[in-house]
């Protein structure tokens, strides 16, 4: 897929104030937004995918867009029309519930970057219990969540590692630079059971009395219960996952010269001064210290005063 | 009695990003997975929460914060890096110069009706397009001329040339140049005119007709002197079945490299649309002033709206709420 790099830029004025907004709000940006997510419905579904999404979405809400009626996608055939729907409604990630009789109960997760595939996995549900059946409360709408993964082949199969980093993406939430820690109501757990199964939690912490300053945490579920089994997957390779990962410039920190920081924590740094000038620095003017000249000037009409400062 | 314990074992030291509040533990899970998947939930979810309470807390309206640290994890964009944007000629003049752009208030007050109005836009104070008169200068050449309709002519021209100049810019930030003059992308659909066809063009059509006839022109008689029907089918020629794989390679790349070296056109004629033509224009004539039509003329349905506005604005002065005829009217 190659772009031509002028194109992303348009020529025609844009007519209302409005739409000048959302083009800003669109364009890429040193600090991104955060990720929408696009609930699409494939061609078929039944009622654990329907019910699946629908947790899914609850848990998602409010970074989500819905496209409910049936689509007939076939995204390891052609990705292009939920990539497509993505840049229209501005959501890089995506998901597409579908059942068939060769791939029942699957979900496709995804995502994109720059109006393309990154990674796509599809999954097939394996063992599905709703939040609805769980007695705890609920999350708050737009809390951030806890994710946590855990499992040997997040670590050691490289595809699995990846899968892992797209529910990380997909899941974590938005962006927040502080945090109620009494808002924190959400912990989801991934666990890699081996290299094709996985297994998502869905839990409610409860902060109780501890000896300590730190509370001591006890889960309560909360659905929902997945348990998945990879089927395909669709990842991007490296060169382009780098390219997606690239930071901006603005945001890495510069590196100052000449300064280093020892086990302690204190600063270290070398500082250079300048050769100082004494001769030229400005001094308290007494008059024992102006310079004379060697030889005495002729009297002159008009006596040139000389100041040495 | 419950545990009331917070420390939790790992033998590797997982992964932790406060950034985003992920863990990710790297201790091997021992036995079946599905297992205790409730009670490794907890020690983790414990260990994270030991981690964030060490977080610097602040007090913000009866609730407890900690400022997150800036994500760790690597976690692709959304989209591409925004690229630097090249200043206009504008913004490179006022930059050598030192221009700090003002910020004009919103609302100014307009000394006429007493009232403070937009400073741009509909409804603004000191609006020049609402005068109902204006002075001839004493030095006037002709002093039956027009000059509401001159005034209207040059703000059209000053947009015209705006947007000129906007164009330019985008240009030269695209790396491209402006086209002028009337387009020459082809329209679809529509064939090549008469007068603009070539020689050969002509001749394929006439070629062409000649043999659209029921017995396929075989008793089309020729001009004099004009030469035989040249045979214009063009056959299509297909690649061999097999051939080396590095002639497809380099094809293909030559499409690409085609492709990658297209820059975007601007072309004027369709982008100006908006500021209209500045050049040919009809030369004003006042006599002829009251009959062109080619005036916007005020829609009924603007001259309401105006007119509920104003009610709108008196009514607000008047104290009583809502515009127009207020239905409460009648009670009293």
């Amino acid at each position: 897929m190659v772009k031509s790099k002028a194109t992303s830029k348009r020529v025609e004025k844009v007519k209302t104030k409005k739409g000048k907004r959302v083009l800003e709000d669109r364009a890429s940006k040193t600090v991104e937004n955060d990720k929408k997510a696009l609930f699409c419905r494939g061609a078929k579904t039944n009622e654990i995918l329907n019910s699946a999404m629908a947790d899914l979405y609850d848990l998602k809400k409010p970074l989500t867009v819905k496209m409910d009626k049936h689509n007939q996608y076939h995204l390891f055939e052609d990705e292009t029309p939920v990539v497509r729907a993505g840049s229209k409604f501005d959501s890089s990630l995506f998901v597409l519930a579908s059942n068939s009789k060769k791939r029942p109960n699957s979900m496709t997760f995804g995502r994109t970057y720059d109006a393309q595939l990154l990674d796509m996995v599809e999954m097939k549900i394996v063992a599905y219990q709703s939040s609805s059946n769980f007695e705890a409360p609920k999350q708050t709408l737009a809390s951030k969540p806890c994710v946590i993964l855990e499992g040997a082949a997040f670590e050691s199969d490289p595809d699995m590692k990846r899968v892992g980093n797209l529910m990380i993406d997909w899941f974590r939430g938005p962006n927040v630079d502080r945090i109620r820690l009494e808002g924190l109501e959400t912990v989801i757990v991934f666990t890699a059971v081996d290299e094709t199964h996985l297994a998502m939690r869905v839990y409610r912490p409860l902060l109780k009395k501890s000896a300590t300053a730190t509370p001591r945490v006890e889960l309560a579920e909360m659905g929902p219960s997945l348990t998945f089994e990879v089927l395909r997957k669709k990842l991007a390779d490296e060169m382009l996952f780098k390219l997606a990962c690239k930071k901006p410039k603005a945001l890495l920190k510069k590196r100052r010269k000449n300064l280093s920081e020892d086990v302690f924590g204190n600063q270290l740094a070398r500082v250079h001064v300048g050769k100082q000038r004494t001769d030229d620095i400005q001094v308290r003017k007494v008059k024992a210290l102006k310079k004379t000249p060697l030889v005495e000037a002729p009297p002159a009409e008009n006596p040139i005063e000389i100041d040495e400062d | 009695m419950a545990d009331k314990s917070t420390t939790v074992e790992k033998v590797i030291d997982p992964i932790i990003d406060l950034g985003n509040l992920l863990f990710v533990d790297r201790d091997p899970i021992e036995g079946d997975a599905l297992e205790n998947l409730a009670t490794r939930a907890r020690n983790n979810t414990q260990l994270l929460f030991n981690n964030i309470w060490q977080l610097e807390q602040k007090r913000i309206d009866e609730a407890i914060t900690v400022a997150l640290p800036l994500g760790t994890y690597r976690i692709p964009r959304e989209k591409k890096l925004p690229e630097k944007k090249e200043p206009t000629k504008w913004e490179k003049y006022a930059a050598e110069k030192g221009i700090v752009k003002r910020k004009k208030d919103k609302k100014v007050f307009d000394e006429v009706t007493k009232e403070w109005k937009p400073t741009y836009g509909y409804r603004r104070a000191n609006d020049p397009t609402k005068d109902w008169v204006i002075e001839v200068p004493d030095n006037a050449e002709d002093p039956n001329k027009d000059y509401f309709a001159e005034r209207k002519e040059k703000k059209k021209e000053r947009m015209a040339k705006n947007e000129m100049q906007r164009l330019k810019n985008l240009a030269r930030q695209m790396k491209t140049t402006v086209k002028t003059g009337p387009s020459t992308e082809k329209m679809i659909g529509v064939g090549v005119d008469a007068k603009e066809k070539s020689k050969q063009q002509v001749r394929f059509a006439v070629d062409r007709a000649k043999i659209s006839t029921a017995s396929a022109g075989k008793f089309q008689e020729g001009l004099k002197g004009e030469k035989k029907n040249i045979k214009t089918g063009k056959k299509r020629k297909f690649e061999a079945n097999e051939a080396p794989v590095s002639s497809e390679k380099e094809r293909s790349m030559k499409i690409l490299q085609t492709m990658k070296a297209k820059k975007a056109k601007i072309i004027e004629e369709k982008a100006s649309a908006v500021a209209g033509p500045i050049a040919d224009k009809p030369k004003f004539d006042p006599k002829k002033r009251k009959s062109t039509k080619s005036e916007p003329t005020r829609q009924k349905s603007q001259i309401h709206r105006q007119t509920w506005f104003k009610n709108k604005v008196d009514a607000k002065k008047k104290g009583t709420a809502g515009a127009g005829k207020s239905k409460g009217k009648g009670k009293k």
